[in-house]
């Protein structure tokens, strides 16, 4: 297939990052009102955990290579530029926010097209994601970038390595069980990677405050063409306890009683 | 409406099935059954025969196998490339895919490349029109149901474990047939195995494991002591707590680790996504203890306790070392 997508010939690496602002993981989640989705409110958001090893992995890309331009985009309403400033502080020298404040790119899809229309005439040599979102777990929009921009694509990597020619890339890509696959692509490519490829340094004071001082440039997502969605989800709920848990309560003392003389009937292991 | 065919793509890694792909088999019968449409298995594979007759005879399905010397090895490009030849040839409905490494590698990109529907890690469905996908969010703090909205293929991603497979009745047709697989620019350049371990978790009789719920190494000694007790004790860990350090990656439970099934398996302190969980279910007996009381991991367990660990242990460390000094 015929890379239409291919670098400037320039001294210049530039990569982009894809973040995603979500919720706390530790948050408890209601549901929304139209019974579609987590209800935002009251939540506390941040930067996904993966896209913070995207991130890093960009930063370790450019310690090496020195001549490298780090930019990250989101797609979000506009809370999501705090994500956008936490990857500047932590190396970014551009952020954009794609505003889909309506909120009408619901599918990984629509996502995945919004940022490959801003990004196509951009000329990235490496694309980063996160491997998935810790809200919706769909790992989608990666992969779906890399096909709509016409990039080679490796998932869940857990180490890379580009060329001294800077012409490719070497990925070892997380099995199960521990085991890795290694593979080769050409560059321009895109991965998305997985947590522990690295240990993600924190922002220095100095950058996170410079990064608040910045104007962050938004793109309305109608300048961007159609948002095309492809799947919807039609019910969320909240999943029932499963009936074969049995909660032990009382104090501390009681609990660990019950626990001990259940476990000891059930399975001997002492 | 005209039912439409439903492809299975059999998953196969070093000339051996996997296990999901059986379950697929299964899901896409499930399918069949209210969607209508026949069942057909897809093997990619150089040489494709063995890995087909092998699959046509253990699911029952008949076999469509493609053959092509990029095929030796998983090759997002090559994959993609077939998949979606044919794809536009057969016009399925479905095409059910293994929510696996190799599959979410590649069916978001075959979803795009077909113009397709997508819906990923999936662990049922809902019959009626549409059909619905059970599939958790959140850490499996809400379950949804999410639908295709598109009238051309749905790429279906199932998440390992979800489905029983079930006994096929005789072996399916097999039909081999070579095809064009560009890989592009992508090499596959082999499977590096996981480094040898020197703690086998399939061994231990009980696993305590520790989650990131238990707020930091400094920690993990509660978790030791606590496992330490037991003549046949191991410690177990989900992947945040590897990813931070704490423990090595050859304590690590679920997908990426171990698949362990202990007479014991106590979750301290572990959130419960589906990754973690599927390394465990068959874990004789399952105690989560979580401050959260809306933790993923009390659908998983079959006791559970909302305490803080740091409090809790203690406790229970206590009790049972009296117990055994007292031959309780």
């Amino acid at each position: 297939m015929p890379c239409p997508y291919s670098t400037d010939g320039g001294t210049v690496m530039k990569i982009l990052v894809c973040v995603k602002s979500v919720p706390d993981r530790q948050s408890s989640f209601r549901v929304n009102a139209a019974g579609t989705g987590y209800e935002e409110r009251g939540l506390v958001f941040g930067v996904n955990e993966y896209d913070l090893f995207a991130m890093e992995e960009a930063v370790r890309i450019r310690e090496r290579f020195r001549e490298v331009e780090i930019a990250a985009v989101t797609v979000g309403p506009p809370r999501a530029e705090a994500a956008l400033r936490k990857a500047m502080s932590l190396g970014a020298t551009d952020g954009v926010l794609i505003d889909d404040s309506n909120g009408r790119a619901t599918s990984a899809l629509a996502v995945a097209s919004l940022i490959a229309a801003w990004a196509r005439d951009k000329k990235f040599d490496l694309v980063l994601c996160g491997v998935l979102s810790e809200d919706l777990q769909r790992g989608q929009t990666g992969p779906m970038l890399a096909q709509l921009l016409r990039l080679p694509c490796a998932t869940t990597v857990i180490a890379e390595q580009i060329a001294e020619d800077r012409k490719s890339i070497t990925c070892e890509r997380e099995l199960e069980g521990g085991m890795r696959e290694r593979v080769a692509l050409p560059l321009p490519a895109l991965l998305t990677v997985q947590s522990g490829i690295n240990t993600p340094r924190y922002a220095s004071l100095t950058n996170v405050l410079r990064v608040k001082q910045l104007t962050i440039p938004s793109i309305p997502t109608a300048s961007l063409g159609e948002i095309p969605n492809s799947e919807t989800t039609l019910r969320a709920f909240l999943p029932e306890r499963s009936a074969i848990c049995e909660f032990l309560e009382g104090d501390l003392d009681r609990i660990a009683e019950q626990l001990l003389e259940k476990v000891r009937a059930r399975v001997p292991v002492w | 409406m005209v039912s439409r065919e439903i492809l299975v793509v059999v998953e196969h890694r070093g000339g051996k099935l996997l296990p999901v792909s059986l379950e697929l088999a299964a899901f896409g019968r499930q399918l069949a059954q209210v969607a209508g449409g026949s069942v057909m298995g897809v093997v990619l594979a150089s040489p494709a025969r063995p890995r087909a007759e092998e699959f046509a005879q253990s699911s029952g399905l008949p076999v469509l196998a493609l053959e092509n010397e990029h095929f030796s090895a998983y090759n997002a490009e090559a994959y993609l490339h077939a998949l979606a030849r044919l794809v536009s040839e057969r016009q399925p409905g479905f095409i059910l895919i293994a929510h696996t490494p190799a599959g979410w590698d590649f069916a978001p990109r075959l979803a795009v490349a077909v113009s397709g529907s997508c819906s990923t890690g999936v662990t049922g469905f809902e019959a009626g029109v549409p059909i619905r996908f059970h599939r958790a969010i959140c850490g499996g703090k809400i379950s949804t149901e999410v639908a295709p909205i598109l009238d051309t293929v749905a790429v279906v991603t199932l998440m390992p474990g979800a489905i029983k497979p079930t006994e096929p009745e005789a072996a399916g047709a097999v039909e081999v047939k070579s095809v064009e697989a560009g890989a592009g620019g992508t090499r596959a350049l082999g499977l590096k195995e996981a480094p040898p371990r020197s703690l086998d978790l399939s061994r231990a009789e009980v696993i305590v494991a520790a989650g990131r719920g238990m707020g930091g190494p400094e920690h993990l000694g509660l978790i030791r002591e606590l496992a330490s007790l037991f003549d046949r004790g191991a410690v177990g860990a989900s992947r945040p707590v590897v990813d931070a350090g704490w423990l090595p990656l050859e304590h690590q439970v679920g997908m990426t680790g171990q698949t362990v099934a202990p007479k014991l398996y106590l979750a301290c302190g572990i959130s419960g996504a589906i990754q973690h969980t599927m390394g465990m279910s068959r874990a004789d007996l399952i105690v989560a203890v979580n401050t959260d009381p809306a933790a993923a991991i009390f659908s998983a367990a079959h006791l559970g306790i909302v305490q803080d660990l740091r409090q809790f242990l203690p406790v229970l460390i206590a009790k049972l070392r009296d117990k055994k000094e007292k031959k309780l």
